[in-house]
């Protein structure tokens, strides 16, 4: 698994995953936005799946469109619940002024297990986002200044160690395999999904470690994919499979991501782009 | 919500009065204790794992090849299914059926807001999750490069309404003669904390998606076929532990297992009174036929004799 | 399942019996050495000719949507007339008429024996309402314009023509039935055809006749 963040400098935060023969590009872009009526303290993020033709050619014109339809509700709906992805953080003024997060992700080639790439370089791109500080002053008469400092380096990051991973199991006969080929996924009639949170301490560093408590692995997305059927058991065995994989899995990408900003930090980070 | 052009549309920043009431500024935390009175006892007098009471029937869309009407408590689903026809925009043969699934809410169904007639995203997800349910269940075998036609219409939501859905397309299914492996019926739970609610009511769901703490909160419903002791479909949103998980899928297996029965009473009554209708039909076209005959003998007879 | 006065009825999902015991009929299914039921209806147990064990069925009150399938001798109308191919439109399926539907595109069909073939046909420049007599198998005449005009005409049995007692026309009903097969070249003789009228519905007979007539592309 190749990943690379920070590749895309208009964006905010990006990121790219090279996994085995499946590509995918996620750029997330801020705005400012009025927040929801119902939730004055919250932010907004909103997914947005686009499979370029470059992939495959099944996906040209409006093609890969059920396909995208169905990443970015099970993107939705894993980023859904507070305790994977805290929306508190992204408001600005309560009631008038809130951050609309934009991900967008383009799979630029799919090899197989599309929706667990898309959820890492996702977290990738969070993890990279860059949010300006902003000083707000309330006039009279109702009207909001903003003030955005000049820096572009003076801005604060996202909490987004809980942020879920997805996982993506495909049953192949009586089995279960994680992080499937094409070829797997043409084996099997179905396959199961389950987005795990982890508790954050992957992204945090020392410090912060020991203050946070320890809490464990939750599912904040469970889906069933595909025109089969599986037994209770199964479901099951396949939910703790998960598991164990997105803990592993978090926290290679935990360590990674921290070392990579340890290295941005000194100006030292050597850019391969898009060349490798 | 999309602007729709074929009516005439309020000013955009119009929102709804609801927001006004005490109702809707009461905090999470008052939702919450609301819905749970005492101990085991919800806000509508049921226990915590008792469901409503549910009222199937078919036949209730007399165009449509099957169809079902199903209540689950005050949530009303009406479902209808249509004849194979070809795959449109189709190019390559297929060796297996498809389902054509669409789900969709009446602007009046929802208690928090108007809903726009466009498809919205929930709708979009609900039709793609209820193919999904479906899909295992039909024998797709038997219609290869033909698709059947599955549209669901929700009259009233309070609570549960994707379960309603599968139970009602499940029931047109039958009543449509499609073949089908087993019937299928769904359920669905509402998680807050320790708390586990069968069946949830709109404001129950409402609770149990948008709560902020820390705690296990989240949405299940699962749809299974019982005699083959299969799931089709499981959607979980929320944030739970895989015990609670566990947990809400023995109860919601028990629950599907429940409802087989309703759905069997309900198919054998209807297939009587249709073998009923098709015995007295066949009985009036054999009195006709007997009658012609007769006829075609006297002119036989007439023709013979002049 | 349940025992009423139609007999057992059962819902698709039910273990009717083990797979030594019955052979699965339509309606059923076989999984994992158990038989189920796949429709809504009432349970038959038939004898089978060539084996010696029984045919277990469901018989449905609602028929399931009936889709041609290879071997199936349809009765079609003849919509489109190219020097290559013939296109037309499927009417019925066997004895039971199918619903109306859109053009089917996916079945090749074969007029390749002698009771296959043209039933109805109409003289170009004739009236409507007036169908060609067969003179032999590979001619028929109008019996207005005394043209005559090549077609495969199909052998007819003779249970099945039941028209001429009632009526004063000389021209028979036939039926036209082609076989469906994939992949063989479909051969319909040009000319018009006409749909095929179940035996048991004699009564209808003429008026549709009249209704169906022409249609040559």
């Amino acid at each position: 698994m190749e990943l690379e963040t920070d590749v895309v400098s208009h964006a905010s935060g990006s990121a790219r995953l090279r996994l085995a023969n499946t590509d995918i590009l996620v750029g997330v872009k801020t705005e400012i936005d009025v927040p929801k009526p119902e939730n004055p303290a919250q932010g907004k993020i909103e997914f947005f799946v686009d499979c370029s033709a470059n992939a495959t050619p099944e996906f040209e014109g409006r093609g890969g469109e059920q396909l995208a339809n169905s990443i970015s509700n099970l993107m939705q709906r894993a980023y859904y619940s507070s305790q994977a992805f805290n929306l508190k953080q992204l408001c600005i003024l309560e009631g008038k002024q809130c951050w609309k997060l934009y991900v967008d992700i383009l799979i630029l080639e799919s090899g197989g297990n599309l929706c667990d790439a898309v959820s890492v370089a996702v977290k990738a791109a969070l993890f990279n986002t860059r949010i300006p500080f902003v000083k707000v002053a309330l006039m009279d008469g109702g009207n909001i200044d903003l003030q955005l400092s000049d820096d572009p380096y003076d801005c604060k990051l996202l909490d987004i160690g809980s942020a879920p991973l997805l996982v993506t199991l495909c049953k192949i006969g009586d089995k279960c395999v994680v992080d499937p080929t094409a070829e797997e996924e043409s084996c099997s009639i179905v396959s199961l999904i389950v987005g795990i949170t982890d508790n954050p301490k992957f992204y945090q560093t020392e410090k912060e470690n020991e203050q946070s408590f320890d809490g464990s692995a939750k599912c904040s997305t469970i889906d069933i994919n595909g025109p089969g059927s599986v037994h209770p058991k199964t479901l099951n065995n396949a939910i703790n499979q998960g598991m164990e994989a997105a803990k592993a899995l978090d926290e290679a990408l935990g360590r990674t991501l921290l070392r990579e900003r340890k290295e941005n930090q000194g100006f030292k980070k050597q850019s391969y782009g898009f060349l490798k | 919500m999309p602007l729709d052009y074929k009516r005439f549309n309020p000013p955009e920043d119009c929102v709804s009065y609801k927001r006004f009431t005490k109702d809707s500024l009461k905090s999470p935390e008052q939702l919450e204790n609301e819905i749970l009175i005492k101990e085991e006892l919800r806000k509508d007098g049921r226990a915590l794992s008792e469901t409503r009471p549910i009222f199937v029937s078919t036949e209730a869309v007399s165009q449509a090849k099957g169809s079902a009407y199903v209540e689950l408590g005050s949530t009303k689903v009406i479902c209808s299914v249509y004849d194979p026809r070809e795959i449109p925009h189709q190019n390559e043969f297929s060796q297996l059926g498809h389902l054509f699934c669409e789900v969709k809410f009446a602007p009046f169904s929802c208690p928090r807001q108007r809903r726009s007639h466009a498809p919205d995203a929930e709708e979009r997800t609900l039709s793609a999750a209820l193919k999904q349910a479906l899909e295992p269940v039909v024998c797709r075998n038997m219609f290869p490069n033909y698709q059947v036609d599955i549209f669901v219409y929700i009259i009233e939501n309070n609570g549960s309404c994707f379960a309603a859905a599968i139970n009602a397309a499940g029931l047109a299914l039958v009543d449509a003669a499609v073949p089908m492996y087993d019937i299928v019926t769904a359920s669905s739970m509402a998680v807050v904390g320790d708390n586990y609610f069968l069946d949830p009511t709109e404001e129950e769901e409402f609770v149990a998606l948008n709560n902020t703490g820390d705690i296990n909160h989240g949405v299940i419903t699962m749809a299974t076929m019982d005699v083959l002791q299969q799931i089709t479909n499981f959607t979980q949103i929320g944030s739970m532990d895989v015990t609670s998980v566990n947990l809400a899928m023995v109860k919601l297996e028990q629950e599907c297992a429940n409802l087989v029965p309703v759905i069997q009473q309900c198919i054998v009554k209807k297939t009587v009174e249709g073998l009923k209708i098709k015995k007295k039909l066949e009985d009036a076209a054999k009195e006709r036929e007997k009658t012609l005959d007769d006829k075609i003998d006297i002119w036989k007879k007439k023709l013979q004799a002049g | 399942m349940a025992k009423t006065e139609f007999g057992t009825v059962c819902v698709p999902g039910t273990r009717l019996c083990l797979a030594k015991e019955h052979k699965c009929g339509p309606g059923t299914y076989e999984y994992r050495g158990y038989v189920y039921a796949m429709l809504a209806g009432v349970m038959k147990i038939e004898d089978d000719e060539i084996q010696e064990r029984k045919i277990i069925s469901i018989d449905s009150p609602r028929t399931p949507g009936i889709l041609p399938k290879t071997g199936d001798i349809v009765t079609a109308k003849v919509t489109v007339v190219n020097s290559r191919v013939v296109q037309c439109v499927i009417l019925c399926v066997g004895p039971s008429v199918l619903l109306p539907m859109m053009e089917v595109h996916w079945y090749h069909l074969s007029t390749a024996e002698n009771e296959l073939g043209v039933v109805i046909a109409t003289a170009e420049g004739a009236p409507q309402g007036v169908n060609m007599v067969p003179i032999s198998w590979s001619e028929m005449q109008c019996p207005k314009s005394l043209v005559k005009e090549p077609r495969k005409v199909a052998r007819v049995l003779p249970e099945n023509i039941n028209d001429a007692m009632l009526t004063d026309e000389k021209p028979e009903l036939k039926e036209e039935n082609a076989v469906c097969n994939n992949g063989d070249a479909a051969r319909l003789s040009t000319g018009a055809t006409s749909p095929l009228f179940p035996p048991q519905r004699r009564e209808f007979l003429t008026s549709r006749a009249g209704a169906f007539a022409g249609g040559v592309a």
